[in-house]
């Protein structure tokens, strides 16, 4: 790939021609209404700097990082422009040829020391979710003025009261519990396997319902994604040779994974890994949970639920992997569900990886509007199909509202057969 | 006044204009934003700003010109910057005082059929907001989900449904508007009829020259209670043409008729998935709209119109969604072109309706003789070109020459009887040939209604009138200025 010191190829940047189209999609500058924080303006940046006309300064940079990677832009752009490797490598130039000012520089040294690896995040999870019962929160604004110390506050304020440990056990492969339609493997990420072991569960139940052998297999690692969005190509890089070498082997028919941002990575390893071949098949094989589903054909019993479910379409789902149509038609697949989409759905709620944990200003506007069109609907259940997004529409919810990944739900929606059917 | 030097004065202004900004933003030391508005939607031009103020309300755009009156320094207003003729890049020392922040609707009147606007909105947003009412507001450029309407109101701005509808113009009973001496005035009213001089006509498509519209009522129309679209495709533009002056002769108004040639279809599809044919030489859409049984007996001449001039297929819109779909690939045409090519120059001449079968076998000769490709889409019901030049930027040979077909393109449209501007205005990029349609008094006339409102001649100078320095007063394509060739002056 290009980046690097160097930034994005002349080429790719060339085919924005400013046209403008964007910017109605695009986040920030719908907040900000300033053409740099727009995604024409950014690639003008880019233009710029390539050009020489512009230096690689705090405020160059200031520009590229508050952009969320939320995608909205390559829907609305019909030139095609490939803006995803452009903000990759614009990141990666930065995070190689910029020295950030001190403060920054350890927040994402520290970001970056933890959340790929569950053996450390997990402790400070649990430890997290404790201190917050115990309400930490309430003293953590007072210790932050900027820094590692509002980093720590973000992260707890984004936290769940109550972690879930019912994730499944790993190095097994689950059994079919109808008649057999092939072998995936369940990906189970880094965050995701801390933070959502009950979202892990429910693929589980509802691939074997559906006729799946799931294999979880042990010692997966982070995909890379969080720090591939960041800027962070050759740790990104890293993580994702690792995995592949892991799961090469395996003999599965699909790669299934229920976080959207993870997703939109692990099926672009040969940008991460180009020229790799065994990347490439793995790439290959990667498929979001709602593709996949939707994809063979829900054949389970179904049993109704009689919700109201507010889907909120994860950027990286939508956005990334044009993955639409699919979350909404399983979860109508569930008789007595009412699914509704929240106003302006197409919106960032400004999660973002770990967006909300650098840029905090943006995320708190985003995720109040996104948690407000969502109550408006009065749902019993926000669903969204990344554990990122759930964890930041939460913060800014009522804590009474309950959120789910759609797989949960479908979940939910059999476990109801089973007890209909004991009945 | 006492004189200062222009660095002085802007340094001035940078001083004293953030608190004059206490609710917007003022851009000022970050250099990479303020490069960012060095362009509008035609990237060629550049000229970084000074300062850009993003102004909150009316009354901080106010406070800005009143600032650039009182120092003497030059400013352009700027909206979404979607503009194709590089209207709103900043004059040279100069700032930006852009809108795009104003996007508010302060009112809506459903049985005036008014709505009350900030600039800064969006033109799409409008008719989004209206149509709870069953109202839309009428002219659609195609950049509508993103141009503002105070741009549409500095440029006139048409689009697809002014065939029908008209322009900016017919749809804006009001403007309030900073004039470039810093005073607020309103131009125009409410009821349709105002007497004396009509100085909102004058505002109206004045491209940025006689100030910043700061507030703009605009008129709103019923939606209609019937449209249907088709899409017909012709094995030759000849016969597309032939059928747009048969629909117009038979004295059908549709609310729009569009034509586009294989290029542009080829771009178009390929952005949009729209469902054009791709083995078509061009392909005319046509809308008609208004009640139903007038729709459906205009529908059934437009189509028997388009059989007489021997369409190869029509294909008819079932509904909403295919008529959006239809509409989206049109509208994305443009930027679709970037597909087709790294670069490419639109042009914007109008033609008598009679010679655009005759003007498009001018224009692939031209393109031919360049060895260039150039895409065609255009507002056929109203003769309205958009030749997409298509050129490799990196290649100086073809840049030239891109250039140079653009230009003998517009002097084709002059030539025949027509005009070098349809609805993207003059700005930078067409000023050099204003000279080519009008003689000197004409060009005098309108600098003198210019200076009226403009003493100083700070609101978005060098735009819309030749100026010796960049044009040298001829009619005819650029030719490099001495001054230029010897390193003394630098063209924009």
């Amino acid at each position: 790939m290009s980046g690097g010191a160097t930034g994005p190829e002349r080429k790719l940047i060339d085919t924005c021609v400013h046209c403008g189209f964007c910017l109605p999609a695009c986040p920030t500058y719908q907040l900000s209404a300033n053409e740099a924080e727009s995604p024409r303006g950014r690639i003008d940046l880019m233009r710029r700097h390539s050009d020489g006309a512009i230096q690689l300064d705090s405020d160059f940079v200031g520009h590229i990082d508050s952009c969320l990677g939320c995608m909205a832009c390559v829907k609305a752009c019909p030139s095609g422009v490939d803006y995803e490797t452009l903000i990759v490598e614009a990141r990666s130039m930065i995070q190689s040829s910029f020295r950030r000012p001190g403060r920054q520089r350890l927040v994402r040294k520290a970001i970056f020391a933890v959340m790929p690896y569950p053996v450390r995040m997990r402790p400070l999870v649990r430890l997290g979710s404790l201190a917050k019962r115990l309400g930490a929160e309430r003293v953590a604004p007072r210790l932050s003025n900027g820094g590692v110390a509002a980093t720590f506050a973000s992260a707890l304020a984004l936290l769940p009261r109550m972690t879930s440990s019912s994730a499944p056990a790993r190095g097994r492969l689950y059994a079919a519990s109808s008649p057999r339609r092939g072998t995936v493997g369940l990906l189970t990420g880094c965050v995701s396997a801390v933070v959502f072991g009950s979202t892990e569960q429910a693929a589980v139940d509802v691939l074997r319902a559906e006729g799946f052998d799931v294999l979880v297999p042990a010692g997966q690692g982070c995909c890379g994604a969080l720090a591939e969005h960041s800027g962070e190509s050759p740790l990104a890089a890293r993580l994702a040779r690792k995995l592949v070498a892991r799961l090469d082997r395996e003999q599965v028919d699909a790669w299934i994974t229920t976080s959207a941002g993870c997703g939109s990575t692990l099926k672009s390893y040969d940008r991460l890994l180009p020229g790799e071949a065994s990347a490439a098949k793995f790439s290959g094989r990667v498929r979001d949970i709602h593709e996949f589903l939707h994809q063979q054909g829900l054949r389970a019993d179904y049993k109704p639920l009689g919700i109201r479910i507010a889907y909120h379409p994860a950027c990286h789902l939508a956005n990334a992997q044009g993955i639409v149509d699919e979350p909404l038609a399983l979860l109508r697949a569930i008789p007595g569900c009412e699914v509704l989409l929240p106003g302006q759905s197409g919106t960032c709620c400004g999660s973002a990886g770990i967006y909300n944990l650098i840029e905090p200003a943006t995320a708190e506007a985003l995720g109040t509007a996104k948690a407000s069109a969502i109550a408006e609907l009065r749902p019993d259940v926000v669903a969204a199909g990344n554990p990122g997004c759930l964890l930041q529409i939460a913060r800014y919810s009522d804590p009474g509202l309950a959120s789910a990944h759609p797989v949960e739900l479908l979940a939910r929606s059999l476990a109801a057969a089973t007890a209909s059917g004991e009945a | 006044m006492p004189i200062a030097s222009r660095s002085g004065r802007m340094e001035e202004f940078k001083r004293r204009v953030v608190e004059l900004v206490p609710q917007g933003e003022c851009i000022i030391g970050d250099a990479a934003a303020l490069s960012s508005y060095g362009s509008d939607g035609l990237i060629r031009f550049r000229q970084t700003p000074e300062v850009v103020v993003l102004a909150k309300s009316a009354g901080e755009i106010h406070s800005a010109v009143k600032l650039c009156a009182e120092l003497g320094i030059p400013f352009v207003g700027r909206g979404s910057g979607t503009g194709l003729s590089g209207g709103a890049v900043p004059p040279p020392d100069g700032v930006v005082i852009a809108a795009s922040a104003m996007k508010g609707i302060l009112e809506i009147d459903p049985v005036d059929r008014i709505a009350v606007v900030e600039p800064g909105v969006a033109n799409l947003v409008v008719s989004e907001r209206t149509a709870p009412f069953g109202l839309y507001y009428a002219p659609d450029p195609s950049s509508q989900s993103v141009c503002s309407i105070g741009g549409n109101v500095a440029e006139n701005s048409g689009g697809a449904h002014c065939l029908k509808y008209g322009f900016t113009t017919n749809h804006v009973l009001a403007i309030e508007v900073v004039l470039p001496d810093g005073s607020v005035e309103v131009l125009g009213g409410e009821s349709p009829f105002e007497p004396g001089l009509d100085l909102r006509s004058s505002f109206l498509g004045s491209e940025g020259t006689l100030g910043i519209v700061t507030k703009v009522w605009l008129r709103l129309l019923s939606r209609p209670e019937a449209v249907r679209t088709l899409v017909a495709d012709f094995d030759s533009a000849e016969s597309a043409g032939a059928a747009v002056s048969a629909i117009i002769a038979a004295g059908i108004v549709p609310a729009a008729i569009e034509m586009m040639d294989a290029l542009a279809i080829e771009a178009c599809e390929k952005a949009v998935g729209a469902g054009y044919s791709l083995d078509a030489a061009a392909a005319l859409i046509v809308e008609v709209d208004g009640p139903r049984e007038e729709v459906d007996a205009l529908y059934e001449e437009v189509k028997s119109a388009c059989v007489s001039c021997g369409t190869t297929k029509i294909r008819e819109a079932a509904d909403q969604a295919e008529r959006s779909r239809i509409w989206l690939g049109r509208k994305a045409a443009f930027a679709a072109a970037g597909r087709l090519a790294p670069a490419y120059i639109v042009q914007d001449g109008v033609v008598p309706r009679t010679a655009l079968a005759s003007i498009l076998g001018r224009i692939a000769e031209l393109a031919d003789d360049a060895g260039l490709r150039v895409a065609n889409v255009f507002h056929a019901g109203d003769g309205n070109l958009h030749p997409l030049v298509l050129y490799n930027p990196d290649s100086p040979e073809e840049s030239e020459a891109a250039e140079r077909v653009a230009s003998e393109i517009v002097e084709l449209c002059v030539e025949i009887g027509g005009s070098i501007t349809g609805e993207h205005g003059v700005g930078l990029e067409k000023a050099c040939s204003m000279a080519a349609m009008f003689d000197s008094g004409d060009l005098e006339a309108m600098q003198r209604l210019r200076i009226a409102f403009d003493a100083q001649g700070i609101a978005n100078p060098g735009k819309v009138f030749p100026t010796p320095r960049l044009c040298g007063d001829t009619p005819g394509r650029y030719r490099a200025h001495p001054l230029e060739l010897s390193g003394e002056a630098i063209r924009f």
